[in-house]
């Protein structure tokens, strides 16, 4: 991760003019350091289009929200960062996104997840492995094999950093499908920090959990932006105001609104960001 | 009020009913045991203990000892078993999720289905033409006599015949796997083949396994195929193109043939025995499938 490997962030100027006519979100400032680019990223399933030309930066080492009433396309913009769109023969996607200076469509689909990680709305634990093995099942699943003690460490490490090891270390051999949602998730999380992923989508992780687990994760997040960057889609405007650093508001597959979410929250430019901020829709 | 008098009529009588439908099943089971057992014992101070210890059948001298068949019956389940996996595997993962909902995955599957319903008879006659020719060729060029049936022909055509059940099981479970578990695979960077492994396969173990347990009952009572290409000879095969035959077998082979009382008894005891085999079989396999879950 050393920093001769970070491209020069576009200055503010040349990115006005060169997106200007694009977006509203084209024309606010792109977060000083950023390690995700995306340029003109479309999405449409079947000719139909879901997303329509975001550009957007995603700043390092700390927490993006995507807001937006349901449907508008959050998720569908970040499953096209860590190419699960390949998966849908009806996906066409088009643009470009760069992970630090890298490409993400001239790569292959698995390097781009190896570095991307993904939790999804419903905690996905594989319920034919244990505890420690989800843990590794990044590992297992590349069929990189791992003697023992890199195991251990790897298991310890990474339960540590999902605040899950006080609680699992004596489940370690327990599978991971009888845990409660809520470890899920932090299990599922730990998998994903277990390959080392530089980036951390999460999709409405908290939406299926009661508000005490609810509120771990929003802590672990929180720490976790320390040494990983997070973008995570959320329905919920108090987790984004509480917990997000930028605030990117998605509608009807724009970009309508990104910023500090305390500008976004204080005084949003857009007329509906403000009513979707207000609980008009969505 | 009246009405709901007639409710609870309707709701005892078909309450009723399917209790009666219930019971049926073991009732039919009992009865054929019994009816079965009554004719087999009737004889059984002539045929004796060895029945069940001996492998020597022979009617003329009336001896009559069941092993050969038994063991028969167990060498072409396996292989036939054997046979049929790597098959049946493959296109439940090519139909249950590489190609699922594709028109080929459909071509398959409707083949699969005609073959499941082409008669025994017409399955033993394809062995007979196409099968033991090619057989018998490669005994020639081994230096084996010719005989081109035994139970490697009877298995090689048995896998085939039991081939449907466990692939349409496969394809069915692989298909349920979920979505999200796959696109977390996925998202860890693993390939298809990986996701199919590691994730997939494991997921759907339990079902598998269970179209192989019901490719398995149905391999251990088939007859009419197997009767025509095992060879019915009433001794363990001597080699690996050795003839033998296994408990269906004997049964159809020999039935008509029983002169005497004590012989259609011993007949009768295999049928007896078959039914008790089959049903520990499936005990024993439901205990299997429960310990890997
Ligand atoms: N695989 C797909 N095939 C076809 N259409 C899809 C697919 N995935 C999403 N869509 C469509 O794209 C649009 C955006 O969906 P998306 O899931 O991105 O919305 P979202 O903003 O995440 O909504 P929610 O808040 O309900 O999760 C919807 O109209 C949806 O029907
Ligand atoms: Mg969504």
């Amino acid at each position: 991760m050393g920093q001769n490997k970070f491209p020069k962030p576009i200055k503010k100027a040349s990115l006005n003019n060169n997106l200007s006519h694009r977006s509203y979100a084209s024309k606010i400032a792109s977060p000083p350091k950023y390690i995700l680019r995306a340029e003109d990223l479309s999405v449409g399933f079947s000719g139909k289009t879901v997303l329509n030309k975001i550009n957007m930066d995603v700043a390092e080492y700390a927490v993006t929200a995507i807001m937006g009433p349901s449907g508008c396309g959050k998720s569908t913009f970040i499953r096209a960062i860590n190419r699960m769109h390949d998966l849908d023969d009806k996906a066409t996607v088009s643009g470009k996104l760069y992970l630090r200076k890298d490409d993400l469509f001239a790569a292959s689909a698995m390097e781009v997840r190896r570095r991307v990680g993904m939790v999804f709305q419903k905690p996905n634990p594989f319920p034919s492995m244990t505890v420690a093995e989800n843990v590794l099942a990044g590992y297992t699943l590349n069929g990189i094999s791992l003697k023992r003690h890199e195991k251990e460490q790897l298991v310890e490490e990474n339960l540590q950093k999902a605040a899950l090891w006080s609680e699992m270390k004596d489940r370690l051999h327990d599978r991971g499908n009888f845990l409660s949602g809520g470890q899920q998730q932090r299990l599922c999380i730990a998998r994903s920090l277990a390959i080392k992923v530089e980036i951390l989508l999460l999709d409405e992780p908290t939406s299926a959990l009661d508000p005490l687990a609810t509120l771990k994760i929003e802590n672990l997040i929180q720490k976790l932006k320390k040494e990983i960057t997070i973008l995570m889609v959320t329905h919920n405007t108090g987790q984004a105001s509480r917990i997000s650093d930028y605030t990117a508001f998605i509608y009807l597959g724009e970009l309508i609104e990104y910023n500090k979410t305390k500008k976004i929250f204080t005084v949003p430019k857009d007329k509906r960001t403000e009513r979707y901020l207000s609980g008009k829709f969505g | 009020m009246k009405s709901m008098m007639n409710r609870k009529r309707a709701d005892r009588l078909f309450r009723g009913g399917l209790f009666g439908a219930a019971f049926l099943i073991p009732a039919v089971l009992l009865g054929m045991l019994l009816s079965l057992g009554i004719i087999f014992f009737d004889e059984f101070s002539e045929i004796g203990f060895q029945y069940f210890f001996s492998s020597d059948w022979d009617p003329v001298n009336e001896r009559y000892g069941i092993i050969v068949f038994v063991v028969g019956t167990f060498l072409t389940m396996f292989l036939a078993l054997g046979f049929s996996i790597p098959f049946s595997l493959a296109i439940s993962i090519f139909t249950g999720e590489i190609m699922y909902g594709t028109k080929i995955a459909t071509l398959i599957s409707q083949l699969l289905s005609i073959i499941s319903a082409i008669p025994s008879v017409v399955m033993g006659l394809c062995g007979l033409f196409v099968l033991t020719p090619i057989m018998q060729d490669i005994q020639l060029a081994l230096g084996y006599p010719p005989y081109g049936t035994g139970f490697l022909s009877a298995s090689m055509v048995l896998a085939i015949m039991i081939l449907p059940f466990s692939a349409f099981l496969g394809r069915e479970v692989i298909s349920l796997v979920p979505k999200d578990l796959k696109e977390a695979a996925y998202g860890l960077g693993a390939t298809r083949l990986e996701v199919i492994r590691y994730v997939i396969l494991p997921y759907a173990k339990s079902g598998i396994i269970s179209g192989f347990m019901i490719s398995m009952s149905r391999a251990i009572g088939e007859t009419i195929a197997v009767t025509m290409l095992i060879g019915n000879s009433n001794y363990f095969p001597q080699n690996i193109f050795g003839t033998t035959n296994t408990m269906a077998s004997v049964m159809a082979n020999e039935f008509s043939e029983a002169g005497s009382d004590v012989y259609f008894s011993a007949i009768v005891g295999i049928g007896f025995s078959l039914i008790i085999i089959s049903a520990l079989f499936s005990l024993t396999a439901r205990k299997i499938i429960k310990n890997f879950y």
